[in-house]
């Protein structure tokens, strides 16, 4: 006989016990590890998900600019293909149905993107043709068929940004017509994204080359996907990827040679067509029957014209360009280049006579076009003096010039600048004048190119051909594009200058051997935006998630953990009761204390390690049920059916250590009890300590009852005071653990004083009740278990939140707008304008509606959604550019701000906050929620994003706001917005502020106004229901874990009444002898179960009442009282229940045997 | 000349808290005895006889007075040296013989040695069979408690309680729960068992018979040890 041999046998002779224990321990151990499981299973699901969508792809290119196609070859990838990557609407051609979908990728591919062999021949990828392969979301979206004609609608691209004088603001979208030609899987490459998200994408494949074609791109794609990229960017790129063009004098003679005769093929001009249009001296080079060959062209630009221009294809040099190529100018010569910005200006007048539509220069005055060097200060103008100039002013006189400029919604404003003639350009119109030069100004197709000024095609800006004179065309013919009047740099920046730059080119000196090279050394890649990601360990980053949900379900099943624990230390306590005279025996035949705690310690420890690693098996079970639960209870239908279960060995270890952990701690406590007792009281069967143990007990109690409601007191006084979430929930949490303390520490005190409690009259009810005074903790255990699911219960009801009608006010979470709408391709119009709506094809009640209602347009950086609705973890926030007006307004409700005196929207003003600014943080606001649970910041915090320019920003979280429809964007000033997106144009967000009533008809008519443009609206409410409902799936899920906590603490309940009943079996028994009915028994035992349930049920609800107090007076919970008390009457029938099988089981012995066995 | 006594019991008393107050069940008792002394304790229910037992066995503390073994004081020692103590110096016979229905007639005899190191395991082994063969056992080695008749069970406990060659037997009511034949064979054994053993035999009892088998009979009166003035046999 061993000390183990008696260990084994008597885990064997006790199984009934034991295997009770063992339930308890392997259910504790498969909750915690199920739990962790659900994390991996989350961040394994979303990892294969993003790896499967990425396929082959490991690196991308995507500088948010268009750039060579064959740059994908220059790459020296292991695997390279170029793509024109768009997103926009598509739409069905059938009449009768036509259907709309946004939210479209458009990608133009070759045959290199794809993986499979499938959807490689799905389609001629190499040809031009105008098929499209649609994946099976999007064709089911559209319900479209193979054969199907379909168009998609994206935005057209532009030469100058949309949002400068000469960019298209209404022309935006081109529409692509195709036919599907095959409809591919849901699988790898057909559900491409570079964006991981578990909504379904929406994915339409079109042959390269045929977008290309349509959209005038060319050999152009917007990214490079990629496999082991080799060579360094940086000496792949070339001129054409930054969209630069340099311009010796030989190609701007070529070009001025096409511009003449575009369909030139012998490099000969004809008199006929360069007649009145040259300078006299390269009219003299044509030969006797007047022809001009190309070569006498080159040399007179080169001698008379010998620069070379460096410009734009999108009209403005960027701040990093001019940097570069200023920095290379530099290099070799003394002084700066000259550096012009040029504008078309509305007209140039004296008072009495205009110029209309005059092109003007801005320049360093050392470069001005004049023969000898000359000055012009910065409020003067350089006025061209020409044949035939309409004004007849001299140096000293004042001049007008009129201009439009674009507002901060794009608007075109007329504004005005008074100007004073510094000097006088001559420009003869025979001579070789130096401002004789239409090539200061940058091409611009439509007008530069155009040989009269009738010609031009659609100008952009506010344009009346009634206002062009003979004389005005005459110039045009002979000096095209050159300056008619030339400013300061500094004041035509000063008038001029936006945020896609401030000079339209760079001249340097010809020749210039290897400029282009000169000049691309100097240009960083990285501020083009042409950065190498590595999207697969980005994707692989992100598939972490947003929040860890194996904390979280950890966190939901907490009480099910506990109960399941509470229930083993009942449990063994009651193995303990049981074995109270073998126990004593042991003590009797001279075993330490110690010696018998380690005996029953190693028989739960050996328990434990069993059970916990049975419930492992238990863990796969739960896991998958909740996936499963996850997967069928997220809101908004997004398909979760991706959720596979994950299982890392990690988890298994934490998981089985920590349930073995903590069971054989709950049996440490249980058998806390054996050194209160003597050998002689166990013995005799008590495992209860007596009257003297509880005198030393009670002034404990009293301390600890006093400690904890001094505690919780505090806890809820900072609930009230607190702003943080974080300080909010630790009072919520700390007040509610203590007050359960001290309630069930009240209950320990209660049922010991009452079982001491002189009755004068003893009644059933009463002596039934006294009966949970016999063993207080056994009885304290079970109101515990009771208590917490109880206070789970009313606590998560609670916190149940819906739209409360303070959402709609202008100080609420929808800031008083009633719709929200987003739109695939940007918009450039004001929506507010009745000229716009006036385009719009719409029904009279559309018309009526929109025009009471107010838009306010927002800019937005596209990104991740940072909203709860994603579940992976938002690398690259969406932004949005709050507009100075909405500002203003000082609209929605803030949870906190980091400066509580100022006015929280003033925080985000350029000057305001000082501190932020020195610190050269942009101030940004987050919703409380987005904040706190997916981008894990307070106020204070620093938020870093990459901007256009591919540097590093830092955005300041500077106010929070409270339950916002603002929880997928961080918001920032529409200043700061443009400062660090100045490619970002138009805007694609929109708050609609209208009646409710008329909201539907406001959707309707916007949806089909801005079909073209995928316009998705939706009121505002629906969008906070959609992340509130998650917030409330969570807190159904809580509440449904602890509802099986509820079912354990039953169980406990149950078990402890039947113990309670087979002790007093001959009690009973002899009260039944005594002539005692059926009933009355049955109503002794449910006296004693009555008190437990009521003593549990008040606990709980008290406490949690008290705890959740301050939440529910400073946020827009809305508890269902309704639903609550239908709960809590559940959670009285369960306990009630668990009585009546005690009453069953007391009955059922038979009289006699319960008789002889006392 | 002063000789050691092995156990001296000098105004013993012991006292209960209740709800109702302290519940005095003993007041000043007296006892001396030698090796290879035996005494029966009578008296009725309630009188104490099972507390001065539990004291004297010290698996419970006295209110004031004290209990010496061999000159020492058990309850001046620690927890862990008084159960050592209690192992090594005293061995118990309950009424309820106790005996672990999870183990074997031999196993339960062997269970004092399990609870503290003993280095020579086979020696105690050897004892166990020799105890066993002398209470009459020796075919019933592998059997369960619950296989044994009442008497049987308590010639196992007696053996027990002999199994690491205590100073004092401590036999509370051991016939109580038998039928006449077997309480006088149980008896008788246990008799027999003391004188062999030298050990100082107390037996608490409510039988006359088993008393007047015993060479002393002392009566519970009032909280105090008097000598018993029973019916001549």
């Amino acid at each position: 006989m061993t000390f183990i041999a008696l260990l084994l046998r008597n885990l064997r002779y006790h199984w009934r016990g034991n295997l009770a224990v063992f339930l308890g321990v392997a259910l504790g151990a498969a909750v915690l590890t199920g739990a962790l499981f659900v994390g991996d299973s989350l961040r394994g699901s979303l990892k294969e998900l993003t790896l499967d969508q990425l396929g082959w792809v490991e690196q991308a290119l995507v500088p948010g600019r268009s750039f060579r196609a064959r740059l994908a070859d220059a790459l020296g990838a292991e695997r390279a293909a170029p793509v024109l990557m768009l997103q926009g609407s598509a739409a069905t051609s059938d009449d009768k149905k036509p259907k709309t979908v946004p939210k479209v990728n458009v990608l133009g591919v070759d045959e290199r993107f794809w993986q499979d062999e499938t959807s490689r021949q799905a389609a001629s990828w190499n040809g031009g043709e105008d098929a499209v392969v649609l994946n099976r979301t999007l064709a089911a979206a559209l319900g479209a068929q193979v054969g199907d004609r379909l168009t998609f609608n994206v935005q057209k691209s532009e030469a100058a940004p949309r949002e400068t004088l000469l960019g298209k603001r209404d022309d935006v979208v081109q529409s692509v017509r195709v036919t599907v030609s095959a409809i591919v899987p849901d699988r790898g490459m057909a559900r491409f994204t570079l964006r991981p998200s578990p909504e379904p994408v929406r994915n339409a494949f079109v042959p390269l080359r045929f977008l290309q074609k349509e959209l005038q791109q060319d050999g152009k794609a917007n990214a490079v996907f990629a496999r082991s990229i080799r060579n360094k960017l940086q000496d792949t790129l070339t001129l054409d990827d930054w969209n630069l063009k340099l311009r010796t004098p030989a190609d701007r003679a070529r070009d001025f040679v096409r511009f003449l005769d575009p369909r030139n093929e012998d490099g000969v001009l004809r008199k006929s067509q360069w007649e009145g249009r040259v300078p006299e001296s390269l009219a003299k080079a044509a030969d006797k029957q007047g022809n001009l060959t190309v070569a006498a062209v080159i040399q007179y630009f080169e001698k008379h014209r010998p620069y070379i221009s460096v410009e734009s294809e999108q009209m403005f040099l960027d701040a990093a360009t001019e940097k570069a190529l200023v920095g290379v100018a530099r290099s070799k010569m003394k002084s700066d280049p000259p550096t012009p910005l040029i504008y078309l200006a509305d007209r140039i007048s004296d008072g009495a006579a205009e110029m209309p539509y005059a092109v003007i220069a801005a320049v360093q005055p050392e470069h001005l076009p004049v023969a000898k060097p000359a000055r012009l200060a910065d409020d003067e103008i350089a006025l061209v003096v020409w044949p035939g100039m309409p004004l007849a002013a001299n140096v000293g006189d004042e001049l007008t010039v009129n201009y439009y400029v674009p507002d901060e919604t794009s608007k075109l404003q007329l504004r005005s600048a008074t100007l004073r003639v510094g000097l006088l350009i001559p420009m003869e119109g025979p001579a070789d004048d130096p401002a004789d030069d239409p090539d200061w100004t940058p091409e611009f197709r439509g007008i530069t190119d155009r040989l009269s000024i009738s010609q031009w095609e659609n100008p952009p800006f506010p344009y009346d051909p009634k206002r062009i004179k003979p004389i005005d065309e005459q110039y045009w013919k002979r000096f095209r594009a050159a300056p008619k009047a030339y400013l300061t740099l500094a004041t035509g920046q000063r008038l001029w200058a936006n945020r896609f730059g401030k000079i339209t080119s760079v001249r340097f000196p010809h020749p210039w051997p290897y400029l282009g090279k000169d000049i691309l050394k100097r240009l960083p890649a990285e501020a083009g935006g042409f950065v190498i990601q590595d999207v697969r360990a980005l994707a692989t980053r992100a598939s972490s998630g947003s929040t860890d949900f194996g904390v979280l379900f950890l966190a939901f099943s907490f009480f099910l953990i506990a109960a399941a624990l509470l229930l083993v230390g009942l449990l063994f306590r009651l193995n303990l009761d049981r074995r109270a005279a073998e126990i004593g025996l042991l003590l009797a035949t001279g075993w330490r204390h110690g010696r018998v705690r380690w005996l029953l310690l190693a028989e739960g420890a050996a328990l434990a390690i069993v059970a916990a690693a049975v419930g492992l098996l238990g863990a796969l079970l739960y896991g998958d049920l909740m996936l499963r639960m996850l997967a069928a209870n997220w809101p908004g239908g997004a398909n979760l059916a991706f959720l596979r279960l994950h299982a890392a060995p990690i988890s298994y270890v934490i998981g089985y250590s920590a349930s073995v952990a903590m069971s054989v701690l709950t049996i440490v406590w249980a058998t806390r009890i054996l050194g209160k007792l003597s050998p002689r009281s166990l013995l005799a069967g008590e495992t209860t300590a007596g009257a003297n143990v509880f005198t030393q007990s009670s002034q404990l109690s009293r301390f600890v009852l006093i400690g904890a409601l001094v505690g919780a007191a505090g806890c809820l006084v900072g609930g009230v005071v607190a702003t943080g979430h974080t300080a909010k929930a630790g009072s919520f949490f700390g007040a509610g653990a203590l007050l359960l303390t001290a309630a069930l520490t009240f209950v320990w005190r209660w049922l010991h004083e009452h079982g001491a409690a002189k009755t004068p009259q003893p009644s059933l009810t009463r002596l039934g009740a006294r009966n949970a005074g016999r063993h207080p903790v056994r009885s304290v255990l079970t109101v515990g278990l009771l208590a917490s699911a109880t206070f789970l219960i009313t606590a998560v009801e609670a916190f149940h939140k819906e739209t409360g009608p303070e959402f709609f006010g202008k100080r609420g979470g929808s800031g008083g707008f009633t719709l929200i709408a987003e739109t695939d391709v940007p918009i450039f119009q004001d929506l507010n304008d009745p000229k716009t709506q006036a385009n719009w094809d719409l029904t009279d009640e559309g018309a009526s509606a929109l025009r009471a209602a107010k838009f306010y347009a927002l800019r937005v950086r596209h990104g991740d959604d940072a909203s709860c609705l994603n579940l992976y973890q938002p690398l690259k926030p969406r932004i949005a550019g709050v507009p100075a007006g909405l500002r203003r307004e000082g609209r929605f409700r803030f949870a906190g701000t980091i400066a509580e005196k100022t006015k929280p929207w003033d925080l985000l003003e350029p000057d305001l906050l000082e501190s932020s600014r020195a610190a050269n943080a942009i101030p940004a606001l987050l919703d409380a929620n987005t904040a706190q649970w997916i981008l894990k910041k307070s106020l204070g915090d620093d938020l870093e994003i990459t901007d256009d320019s591919g540097e590093k920003r830092t955005l300041r979280v500077v106010g929070l706001l409270q339950e916002s429809i603002f929880q997928s964007e961080v918001l920032i000033a529409e200043e700061d917005f443009l400062r660090l997106f100045p490619r970002r144009e138009g805007f694609q967000l929109f708050l609609i502020e209208t009646d409710p009533a008329q909201a539907e008809a406001v959707k309707k008519a916007l949806e089909n106004a801005l079909a073209d443009q995928g316009i998705q609206a939706e009121s505002t409410a629906q969008r906070l229901q959609s992340f509130l409902a998650i917030e409330n799936m969570y807190l159904e899920t809580f509440k449904a874990l602890g509802g099986l906590g509820l079912l354990l603490g039953a169980a406990g309940l149950a078990i402890v009444l039947l113990r309670g009943v087979w002790e007093r079996r001959g009690e009973l028994a002899l009260l039944r002898a005594l002539g005692f009915r059926g009933a009355q028994l049955a109503w002794l035992v449910l006296a004693e179960n009555a008190l437990l349930v009521a003593l549990g049920l008040a606990a709980g609800t008290i406490a949690a009442l008290l705890a959740v107090a301050p939440h529910l007076a400073s946020s827009g919970a809305a508890p269902l009282w309704g639903r609550l008390a239908g709960l809590l009457l559940l959670v009285v029938a369960v306990g009630l229940l668990s009585g009546a099988a005690a009453v069953w089981g007391s009955l059922r012995t038979p009289l006699l045997t319960a008789l002889r066995r006392e | 000349m002063n000789s050691i006594m092995p156990l001296v019991v000098t105004d013993l008393a012991k006292s209960f808290p209740t709800r109702g107050g302290d519940l005095v069940v003993l007041r000043g008792v007296n006892l001396t005895m030698q090796p290879g002394d035996a005494v029966a304790v009578l008296g009725p229910s309630g009188s104490g006889k099972s507390t001065l037992l539990h004291l004297i066995g010290t698996l419970d503390r006295p209110t004031s007075g004290s209990v010496r073994v061999d000159e020492q004081d058990p309850f001046a020692l620690s927890e862990t040296d008084l159960a050592g103590f209690r192992n090594r110096s005293i061995g118990f016979v309950f009424q309820d013989h106790h005996l672990l229905p999870q183990c074997t007639v031999l196993e339960n005899v062997l269970v004092p040695s399990l609870a503290h190191r003993n280095d020579n395991r086979f020696a105690v082994r050897e004892r166990a069979y020799r105890l066993l063969d002398r209470v009459g056992l020796t075919q019933r080695l592998d059997h369960r408690p619950a296989e044994l008749s009442g008497g049987e069970r308590q010639r196992v406990a007696i053996a027990r309680a002999l199994i690491l060659k205590p100073k004092l037997l401590l036999a509370d009511e051991p016939t109580g729960n038998l039928d006449r034949k077997s309480a006088h064979t149980v008896a008788q054994l246990l008799l027999d068992m003391h004188r062999q053993e030298r050990t100082i035999l107390i037996v608490v009892t409510h039988s006359i018979e088993l008393a007047r088998l015993l060479p002393r009979q002392l009566e519970m009166n009032d909280g105090t040890l008097v000598p018993w003035e029973g019916s001549p046999p």
